[in-house]
């Protein structure tokens, strides 16, 4: 009896060892053709980098980064935008994922809590419109823009809402940058009718920026350059006298022509003394150009 | 700036010499110094390397240059006294942030290199700042502040000013926190020219805010307009010092919780307003002879509210200062034995017309030989006097060359040649004198003789000194005519107003240059840090403005 238990014992544990073994080798070999499944996957370039290593000079290994350590890499203060899209330069699109998925993020804490900068008591200094995070997502625009003018950020890659939502975060430069992005190709009269909405509770710049940036889009019909001509008018007549006065500076980008330009000098009649000499004097400069001679009917 | 003043610390100081042994003020100033490793590129001047009077012309000259800069569109409009009251804010701010100090040399004792401060133990209570020392000073190659032991092997020890908590940088007292990404990590801390250029647009971001919006701020409105000493006032209480405009007028309120600090640089305005006076100024701000009058003159149209730059476009259009425009390598590597000699080369009826700068006083850069411009605008007027209020003689059509003997402010001086004369317009009244078009609208094509030996002089007016002059020739770097160089454009690119701040890009102006093959004018390249792998053009045609370096090719080079 005891002979019997003792063979069942051992012929139980020997089928274990067989199963076990064979298991092994079966997850094994399932591991080895997924590795070589993902190393067939790497996408055609990195291929060809096997090949030529001169031709890319950063190692696989650092394509396969996840976006959080691309994104450690983008909040270095020692690395430049053009330092950034050097290094990437071979993988655009995964830097740029991540410079997204960082401006929303950014965005986002900004307008919640200034991404949690407080003031302190024992300091007179806070300046809630040029924050640390407020420098690294401008450092962020920065490089998406420079991408965007080397042609490798496409239209879509960006969120068009998030570039909107960066229009409401009170630093100058977001603004603008924001705003560039978002001018990027032809826009539909709809986007146009909003940015131009949007123009004039941008800061001063941003606002005056953001004409000079319309103001090709608006030629393309009469509708849109009387909305155009509207808004800049509509400026001059600023309560802060800041947006009429850097409007003034870039009435030169307008193309406007001497009517429009005539129109747009009858609005600085309001203006503090101070600023009605700036603001007319670069209307005059841009009425230079296009052969106006000006008056500016005040009284 | 922004925190504690170093006048604070003179009172702590005050306070703790009744119970030790007073300590000096040298030894008191060794405490607020990091000291450099020698093998970092500065760019001066640098204290100690030259005498007191020197040091202090050159930091008065890069300061006026700067400021001028930056108070040009005042200037440019005929508004003399948003100009000077911005002049003398920029003239007190770095006297009341740094003493006007930012580097210096001193002998090494082996006790002049702290070890609190090298070290950033300094730093010790806040985390965010000891974060910022050591990704800008620490964890760089080379390391920018090495530890004192490393350092105290050098014979002379090169050092930056930092205030008493360390928070502090240089000349402007430019903030370690909150401006550690458009600052310290573009490498301007590195460069006087350059910390006084940002501290410098600090300033004017909270003049202008005030100043374009005075009727909201009732602090700098007085019975005779605007006030420009609160106006400077507000522009410190505000953005300079609490980073927040609203503040401006904090300075107002002797209840404030920081009204010592805006006593404190009231006392820093009136030392520079005290200025006209000549014993004053050898009191408070000594320099060469030619400077010292130019100071004093300053003071004085400030006050005055003078309706004529022509002291300081003059002295910045024809006097120059050795050592403050140039940039070299200070030393050698960390191990060398450093250098001892200064190593830094270093009005109306209606129709109302438009209000201008009085042009009896004009100023003049003669173009020897004259010089081929082309019209960049549509149709650009040409005018029997430089300025709008003048008559229009006719219109020169886009792409028209004309020939400029000479620059009055913003006006080009034409030669009267047969290209001229096709275009005046026999309807026009117009008088028989010299005419002058934009040059904002005029793209310069070089020498009318294509000599290359021939430079362009600057040459100042016959008259004796004073030279007088108006609007202002731009200075440094708007001397175009020296600096000319033809490129092509390698596609289309945006054209922007400036080149970028830190590492912030400036706004694009909607305009663009391309094709590929296109020809530019360039006008200035400038390299915005060492960490960019392109420098920035500024072009001069086809259109005007700032193209980054990527998509321009240099095809010659005069």
């Amino acid at each position: 009896m005891r002979k019997k238990a003792l063979v069942i014992w051992i012929i139980i544990i020997a089928g274990l060892f067989v199963w076990t073994t064979l298991r092994r080798k079966n997850i094994d070999e399932d591991k080895r053709a997924q590795v070589a499944q993902n190393e067939n996957s790497i996408p055609s370039n990195q291929s060809d980098n096997a090949i030529d290593s001169n031709a890319n000079p950063f190692p696989t290994s650092v394509s396969k980064k996840p976006t959080a350590l691309i994104i450690a890499e983008i909040k270095d203060v020692n690395v430049s935008p053009e330092q950034l899209i050097q290094k990437w330069k071979n993988d655009s699109p995964t830097l740029i994922q991540a410079l997204a998925e960082d401006s929303k993020r950014l965005t986002e804490c900004l307008k919640k809590d200034l991404c949690g900068e407080v003031a302190s008591s024992d300091q007179p200094y806070f300046d809630k419109m040029n924050t640390p995070s407020h420098a690294l997502l401008e450092h962020e625009l920065t490089t998406l823009v420079f991408l965007q003018e080397a042609g490798e950020l496409k239209v879509n890659q960006l969120s068009s809402e998030l570039l909107m939502e960066m229009l409401d975060i009170e630093n100058e430069s977001i603004q603008r940058m924001a705003l560039e992005l978002k001018l990027s190709g032809d826009i539909d009269d709809q986007t146009y009718e909003k940015l131009l909405n949007k123009t004039p509770s941008l800061l001063p710049q941003a606002s005056a920026n953001s004409l000079s940036m319309l103001a090709k889009e608006s030629k393309k019909s009469n509708e849109r350059r009387e909305q155009f001509l509207q808004t800049a008018e509509s400026l001059l007549k600023s309560s802060d006298q800041s947006k009429a006065v850097e409007m003034a500076k870039r009435v030169q980008y307008f193309g406007a022509d001497k009517i429009e330009i005539e129109r747009l000098a009858n609005s600085t009649c309001g203006l503090l003394p101070q600023n009605k000499k700036a603001a007319q004097y670069h209307i005059s400069i841009a009425a230079e150009a296009v052969g106006a001679n000006l008056s500016f009917n005040c009284q | 700036m922004w925190t504690k003043k170093l006048k604070k610390l003179n009172c702590i100081l005050a306070l703790s010499s009744l119970i030790v042994t007073q300590p000096s003020f040298a030894d008191w100033m060794d405490k607020q110094m990091f000291s450099i490793n020698p093998s970092i590129q500065l760019y001066g001047p640098i204290q100690g390397t030259v005498s007191s009077k020197e040091y202090k012309t050159k930091i008065l000259r890069i300061i006026l240059e700067e400021a001028h800069e930056k108070a040009r569109e005042y200037l440019q409009v005929g508004d003399f006294e948003g100009y000077w009251g911005f002049i003398i804010a920029a003239l007190t701010v770095p006297l009341h942030e740094g003493g006007n100090l930012h580097f210096r040399k001193v002998e090494n004792d082996g006790k002049k290199c702290q070890d609190r401060s090298n070290s950033g133990s300094i730093f010790s209570s806040s985390t965010k700042y000891t974060n910022v020392f050591n990704r800008i000073f620490k964890n760089v190659s080379p390391v920018a502040l090495p530890d004192c032991n490393v350092l105290n092997q050098q014979e002379f020890l090169y050092q930056l000013l930092h205030g008493h908590d360390g928070s502090d940088l240089g000349i402007m007292q430019v903030n370690l926190y909150w401006h550690e990404r458009n600052y310290l990590a573009v490498g301007d801390w590195k460069s006087v020219r350059k910390t006084i250029r940002y501290g410098l647009q600090l300033v004017k971001n909270g003049y202008s805010g005030v100043y374009r919006n005075s009727n909201r701020y009732s602090c700098v409105q007085s019975s005779n307009g605007i006030s420009y000493d609160n106006l400077i006032r507000a522009s410190w209480s505000g953005i300079y010092n609490s980073g927040n405009l609203s503040s401006s007028c904090r300075f107002a309120n002797p209840n404030s919780d920081w009204a010592q600090n805006d006593i404190n640089f009231k006392n820093s305005l009136e030392k520079i307003k005290s200025l006209d006076e000549s014993s004053n100024r050898n009191r408070y701000y000594s320099v060469n002879a030619t400077e010292d009058q130019v100071l004093g003159q300053i003071v004085e149209h400030y006050k005055n509210k003078t309706q004529s730059a022509a002291i300081l476009t003059n002295y910045l259009l024809n006097e120059r200062v050795a050592g403050t425009d140039q940039v070299q390598p200070l030393l050698g590597a960390i191990s060398d034995t450093p250098v001892v000699t200064d190593p830094v080369v270093d009005e109306p009826t209606t129709p109302v017309v438009v209000p201008r700068p009085p042009v009896t006083n004009i100023a003049r850069r003669e173009f020897v030989p004259e010089r081929v411009y082309e019209v960049t605008a549509t149709s650009l007027n040409f005018r029997d006097g430089p300025g709008t209020q003048f008559n229009d003689c006719g219109n020169l059509p886009n792409k028209t060359e004309v020939i400029a003997k000479a620059v009055q402010g913003d006006w080009l001086e034409l030669v009267e040649d047969e290209s001229l004369a096709y275009y005046y317009e026999s309807n026009h009244k117009c008088g028989s004198g010299v005419k002058y078009a934009h040059k904002n609208f005029l793209a310069d094509k070089g020498p009318l003789y294509d000599d290359p030996e021939v430079i362009v002089v600057v040459a100042p007016l016959p008259t004796p000194t004073p030279v007088v002059v108006v609007e202002p020739t731009p200075v440094g770097s708007d001397q175009v005519q020296d600096l000319r160089k033809m490129g092509r454009a390698k596609g289309w690119a945006k054209v922007r107003e400036d080149r970028p701040s830190g590492y912030t890009m400036a706004p694009a102006t909607g305009q663009v240059i391309g094709p590929a093959g296109q020809e530019l004018i360039i006008a200035e390249i400038v390299w915005n840090s060492s960490n960019s792998t392109h420098p920035w053009y500024r072009i001069d045609s086809p259109v005007k403005g700032w193209v980054y370096g990527q998509y321009i090719e240099l095809v010659s080079e005069e």
